[in-house]
């Protein structure tokens, strides 16, 4: 078959709870975003999300990108992120991946792609060649633009790791220099990836009871980025967090919810908390939960509120 | 594309899981109503104008008004369930050659995935219709309703359409069509030369969406008007930034690093969780 129609599962990196150290391991910014195969062939380009599935009508920003590759065919492989506010946004890129339109979307929700490794190029497969070699080929190949960007890769993952966390980021991927490309789904243990701990602002809709007490929170963003001025914002369900949360804060979170308290939900329906004892209350108060990761439903992975351990 | 169901296809005594897709995407202009002085988009309110009041959905059922203001009630779950929806099959009962449907009956289309253990006979039916040449006649319960369909194949897989039954489609009879008049036959002639001198193989990819193209062109050039005009218009995402300030981060812990400095005294937990994550890492 030829290159430009295969489908390819992308190289997976295996979780490992500590960063491995060591001149033998090259370090990336694990960006936190959705998995992205670019197929070129002349000036036709294929995408292709980790599932297999086509993305190429989804994002259109992305056809200039022939015209920054010098080759005439060409694989690469990288992560597609969403900025809101200068950061990484994944829950703006899943809504945009979800939504129906890209032709406006794209103005909404600009998305970049970190490009971290070339597959094929003019003819050759590079899978087998090591690591650093097709990092080579790669900047050689790529010219980058506002939106196509190649990912930096350090030596001491350690002065990283700290950068990233400063700057709130995923995490960190060790790539063992010498290593082939070795295709998915199974987590290869060439590349090994440590993720931190996340951080997310979310207003509070409602107080969830039991036994007339409040349990936990549930938590929601706005929805449309809260635009449509004059209106109260309605807000999109992330999940609920009770970890962290003392009978003290719950205690004043009620005395809070009963000032606060409205008839209307305001959840975005299907209404969450189903058949449980729930005051709504007007999204006016905001927490800074801590989770580790968003799930496949947009939801918190393990919120808990402020530093509790795991 | 996210599958919309998932079942079986049941073909005798055999019962192949598959999943549904759709098959094709509208893709038409959408609107927002706005009212006109302030610009906000209306809200749709249901209310009762018996009860005088806004109606929320846990009050709502519907009703079959068999006589002028007279109902029978039906919950959605006994319309859910007369239409067999929860049985989530599609259930073949014939086999027929497709020149004998009329395209008129053609409702939507959509794709049949074999799912897991439904691969191997999802295979051999579909490669076993192809030869016989003929569709399969089903039926399938989607949208609170029951359709016949038409399983097909369709390159590599296998399509299926809900038709509509016969009842719903108009009778010629009741268009206002005259007794046919004689035609002569350098009529005739003239009329078929025309067509054969348009005759063209039909060309999908040549089919352009003027009306949508115009439309969205006026929108586009409002939009970059708007973005001139308003001066406080948000910038740009620019991924530059971010780069240069974790560089910035990467950089001062490296040096700090160097200078056998460390967050030992002042760290946030989560910097004490990394330090053990490295510090793990090195023995």
């Amino acid at each position: 078959m030829n290159f430009f129609d295969r489908r390819i599962h992308p190289m997976e990196p295996r979780p490992s709870k500590t960063l491995p150290l060591g001149e033998t391991y090259g370090y990336q910014v694990k960006w936190d975003g959705m998995r992205l195969l670019a197929f070129g062939r002349g000036s036709e380009l294929r995408l292709q999300g980790k599932s297999l599935r086509d993305k190429t009508s989804k994002y259109p920003e992305l056809s200039g990108l022939t015209r920054l590759v010098r080759a005439e065919e060409f694989i690469l492989d990288g992560e597609l992120i969403a900025l809101v506010e200068g950061r990484p946004c994944f829950y703006s890129l899943m809504r945009r991946e979800h939504s129906g339109s890209s032709y406006l979307a794209g103005r909404n929700v600009p998305v970049f792609y970190m490009i971290f490794d070339c597959l094929y190029l003019d003819g050759a497969w590079l899978v087998e060649q090591p690591w650093e070699c097709r990092q080579e080929m790669l900047g050689g190949a790529l010219q980058e633009n506002e939106t196509v960007r190649i990912c930096a890769n350090y030596d001491d993952g350690e002065s990283l790791l700290a950068g990233v966390e400063k700057q709130n980021l995923e995490g960190v991927v060790a790539k063992k220099r010498g290593s082939p490309y070795v295709s998915g789904p199974r987590e290869s243990p060439y590349w090994l990836k440590t993720k931190l701990e996340q951080q997310i602002l979310t207003l509070v809709g409602g107080l969830l009871l039991r036994d007339q007490k409040v349990v936990s929170l549930l938590l929601g963003l706005e929805e449309g980025n809260g635009s449509e001025s004059g209106r109260t914002a309605t807000l999109r369900y992330i999940g609920n967090v009770s970890s962290g949360l003392t009978e003290k804060d719950l205690a004043e979170w009620q005395k809070w919810g009963r000032r606060h308290a409205v008839s209307d939900p305001p959840f975005r329906r299907p209404l969450p908390a189903a058949g449980r004892e729930v005051i709504w209350v007007e999204p006016l108060r905001g927490i800074t939960v801590t989770f580790n990761e968003w799930t496949p439903e947009l939801k918190l992975r393990a919120p808990r509120v402020g530093l509790t351990p795991l | 594309m996210r599958s919309m169901w998932k079942g079986s296809l049941a073909f005798g005594l055999v019962s192949i899981p598959v999943s549904l897709f759709s098959a094709t995407t509208t893709r038409g202009l959408s609107f927002r109503t706005l009212h006109i002085p302030c610009h906000t988009p209306l809200q749709y309110r249901k209310t009762c104008p018996h009860c005088e009041k806004e109606v929320p959905p846990e009050e709502i059922t519907r009703g079959y008004e068999y006589e002028k203001g007279h109902f029978v009630v039906l919950s959605d779950e006994e319309i859910r369930a007369a239409a067999g929806e929860k049985e989530k099959v599609i259930e073949i009962d014939y086999f027929a050659n497709i020149e004998e449907i009329d395209p008129i009956y053609f409702q939507k289309a959509y794709y049949l995935a074999p799912e897991g253990p439904g691969r191997k006979p999802y295979a051999l039916l579909r490669r076993a219709m192809e030869e016989s040449g003929r569709v399969a006649l089903a039926s399938i319960a989607l949208h609170n309703r029951q359709w016949p369909a038409v399983v097909r194949v369709y390159g590599d897989v296998l399509s299926l359409s809900t038709i509509y039954f016969p009842d719903e489609v108009n009778a010629v009879a009741e268009l206002p069509v005259t007794p046919a008049p004689e035609l002569r036959e350098g009529e005739m002639v003239m009329a078929r030369e025309l067509i054969e001198y348009l005759a063209t193989p039909f060309a999908p990819e040549k089919l352009r969406d003027h009306y949508r193209e115009r439309l969205l062109e006026i929108i586009e050039a409002r939009i970059k008007g708007k973005e001139i005009a308003v001066a406080l218009a948000p910038e740009r995402e620019k991924v530059v930034d971010l780069l240069s300030a974790l560089q910035a981060s990467v950089e001062m812990a490296r040096g700090r690093k160097e200078k056998g400095v460390g967050g030992k005294s002042k760290g946030t937990r989560s910097v004490t969780r990394k330090k053990e994550a490295v510090a793990q890492a090195k023995k």
